[in-house]
């Protein structure tokens, strides 16, 4: 577990990112305690800790005093826009400058993805 | 209670002619749990020692919370090192053995010593020597635990216990820390099974500490190169190579220190594998006498 | 990455403590507190007397427990001893009791601050004694020993012993010095062997085997300074089981006083030696095995 070359707690933080879009994770969920995410996974509890302050302060969770930490309203939402933005940015840029480089035509392009997101929604 | 500060500054210790430490030089924030690695004889169990008042050293000062712990009641109330075996009285039962700490360790948790012990079924009313290798062991580490001393040393104290204890033991130490904050150093071979409970790691090596940083960036600093031998070579010509190894044509370099965001770039246009070297590799290749630079 | 799946905390699995009614818990305990009154920070602070308080009530704690042992197979063994010597028609001489009481009772304080702190020294530092602590706990240890054994053996030297021989019909063939006398150099053996134990107990932490070709000094000398004074006081008299000729030509030489003052010598000597060898006491880390 946590081969990544990233630090741990971006992997922790990523991991639960993942729960939430996922659904595995609801909006308005408990989420294991510091303590709690230290022994199950046997990492340093300061790493679960600077991974829930890492989504806090992206306001994925909630921290309610004394109770625990809390999956935050609308952090759905908002990781769905987050994650399009860099999807765009990030994924597809460098595909479409690729697909130009190599002379695949925009109708090309728009076929396959036609094809491949039609296979996509029949799953 | 958020645990002492460990210094040292250029600390040495010779028995006879080997020198067992030579001018070692440290720093170990409170509260966070630390990682101390060497092979046999990298001299550990000497730095341990010192820390924890059995020994002064030959020159150089020791300093907990800023002040030298040797004959300061507070402090070596407040230091403990656990080992497998060797330091607990042997001939004792257990149950003494137990009340012996109960009465030199103001923080004792007696509760939580009764309940690792009986979850391993350890006779209380049996003699030390009694016990098998891995009852022993369960014992110095439950004492080493429930002392919740400020600083807490485990030093090789998973020696003979099997693979299911030594994970319950991990945990129960994540979780008295995570209740209990305090400073915490795990000495082990069993590097990758305590890699992600470090926060920092120091290797000792023939004496000298090798390198002492943050367990993140240790983690993130450390990358393995691989690819056809002649592009390694170029492309790690001006890093810090740690080690090398050859399969055949291929080549698998480890460097230390981040690599720049241009050179991934070029190293993935070379058609080079780089990956997270597991601290485990990191430690083979810095304490090998054959492969360092 | 293998992802870390379902950080979710079920409602059955709780965490091990829960805060709350840990808290109503011990707010109830104590019957009749008047509200708003907690006793929860004394509560939570651990008993602490100092560490050589505590190191100190732990030593006697131990002593107690092998002196018991001691003096009882010691009681039978004298018992059989002074039985046997009513049936044989020996008459008990001096000597015998001298034995039973001078000589036999210094070496149970001996072995007990022996087993409970000299060798144990490596033991308490572990356990987070500072070495002045041990040291403290050795020397109170050893005064309490000292006292309580040389009260007994005069007891038994007076009181006893003429029970037994009484009650057995047997003739006790011995010059009885004043009790004071005989307390004070029981004392003084007895606070000796005590002090020994430690001293002998620590030289072999300190120098392992070796430490055996140091018994003469460790134990010997201050042992015989003790045993010079001890037959002056008791034995200072005719009859058969008197000290032999040449030792009555040493006391001849040096009476009581300074005997006294030679035997507090070595008693300061071999506090100092302990002291000496325990305050920085080296306690390198053995192999593991």
């Amino acid at each position: 577990m946590f081969e990544g070359r990233d630090p741990i707690y971006l992997q922790i933080a990523e991991a639960i990112r993942g729960e939430i879009l996922t659904g595995a994770l609801q909006e308005g969920n408990q989420v294991m305690s510091t303590t709690q995410y230290a022994t199950t996974y046997r990492i340093n509890p300061a790493t679960a800790a600077k991974a829930f302050a890492e989504l806090v302060a992206e306001e994925i969770l909630v921290k309610q005093r004394g109770v625990g930490m809390f999956v935050a309203e609308g952090a759905t939402d908002r990781l769905r826009a987050a994650r399009r933005e860099a999807f765009f940015d990030e994924r597809l840029a460098p595909v479409v400058r690729e697909a130009a480089a190599l002379g695949i035509t925009a109708a090309e392009l728009t076929a396959y993805l036609h094809t491949h997101l039609d296979q996509e929604d029949d799953r | 209670m958020t645990g002492l500060s460990v210094t040292t500054r250029d600390v040495s210790v010779r028995y006879g002619a080997a020198r067992a430490l030579d001018g070692v030089t440290l720093d170990l924030a409170p509260g966070r749990i630390h990682g101390l690695l060497g092979r046999n004889g990298a001299g550990k169990t000497t730095l341990l020692s010192l820390l924890a008042s059995f020994q002064r050293p030959d020159s150089g000062d020791v300093a907990l919370d800023g002040r030298d712990p040797f004959e300061d009641a507070r402090l070596m109330q407040d230091t403990s090192l656990m080992r497998a075996t060797g330091d607990l009285a042997a001939d004792l039962k257990i149950r003494d053995i137990l009340r012996l700490h109960r009465t030199g360790r103001a923080h004792f948790d007696r509760d939580l010593a009764d309940h690792l012990l009986d979850r391993f079924d350890i006779p209380r009313r049996r003699s030390l020597a009694r016990l098998s290798r891995g009852q022993q062991s369960v014992v110095a580490a439950t004492i080493g635990l429930a002392s919740r001393a400020p600083l807490t040393m485990l030093d090789e104290v998973h020696l003979g216990m099997d693979a299911p204890t030594r994970q319950e033991f991990t945990e129960a130490l994540l979780a008295d820390f995570a209740e209990h904050p305090r400073t915490i150093i795990v000495s082990s071979h069993l590097i990758h099974e305590i890699e992600h409970v470090l926060e920092t790691v120091t290797i000792l090596h023939r004496g000298r500490v090798v390198l002492s940083e943050e367990a993140d960036d240790l983690r993130t600093q450390g990358t393995t190169v691989t690819g056809r031998a002649d592009r390694v070579e170029v492309m790690t010509r001006d890093l810090r190579v740690v080690g090398r190894r050859d399969l055949g044509p291929t080549r698998e370099a480890t460097v230390l220190g981040r690599p720049h965001p241009a050179w991934v770039t070029e190293a993935e246009r070379q058609g080079l594998q780089l990956g997270a070297a597991p601290l485990q590799d990191l430690f083979i290749h810095l304490t090998s006498d054959r492969d360092a630079a | 990455m293998n992802a870390p799946t379902s950080p979710r905390r079920s409602g059955s699995s709780g965490p091990p403590t829960d805060s709350l009614t840990d808290t109503s818990v011990r707010a109830g305990s104590p019957a009749g507190s008047a509200p708003g009154m907690t006793h929860d920070d004394t509560a939570m602070t651990p008993t602490t007397a100092e560490p050589w308080v505590r190191l100190t009530r732990y030593v006697l704690r131990c002593m107690l427990g092998i002196t018991a042992g001691t003096v009882a197979v010691l009681a039978v063994a004298w018992a059989v001893a002074v039985v046997l010597a009513s049936t044989a028609g020996v008459e008990l001489l001096a000597q015998i009791t001298h034995y039973a009481t001078v000589s036999t009772v210094p070496w149970v304080a001996f072995t007990a601050l022996v087993i409970c702190v000299g060798v144990q020294v490596r033991h308490y530092v572990h356990a987070g004694f500072t070495r002045r602590a041990v040291t403290a706990a050795g020397l109170l240890g050893s005064l309490v020993v000292g006292v309580v054994f040389a009260v007994a053996a005069t007891a038994l030297d007076r009181v006893g012993l003429g029970l037994v021989a009484a009650s057995l019909g047997v003739e006790l063939s011995m010059t009885l010095a004043p009790w004071w006398a005989l307390l004070g150099a029981m004392l003084m053996v007895c606070l000796t062997g005590a002090v020994c134990g430690v001293l002998v107990g620590a030289s072999f932490v300190r120098w392992g085997g070796w430490a055996t070709l140091l018994l003469p000094l460790t134990v010997g000398l201050p042992y015989f300074a003790q045993d010079v004074l001890a037959r002056s006081v008791t034995l200072r008299g005719e009859g058969p089981g008197g000290p032999p000729s040449w030792l009555e030509q040493v006391q001849a030489a040096l009476p009581t006083v300074p005997t006294a003052a030679l035997s507090l010598l070595a008693l300061g000597l071999t506090v100092a030696g302990a002291w000496l060898i325990l305050r920085r006491l080296p306690l390198p880390p053995r192999a593991n095995p």
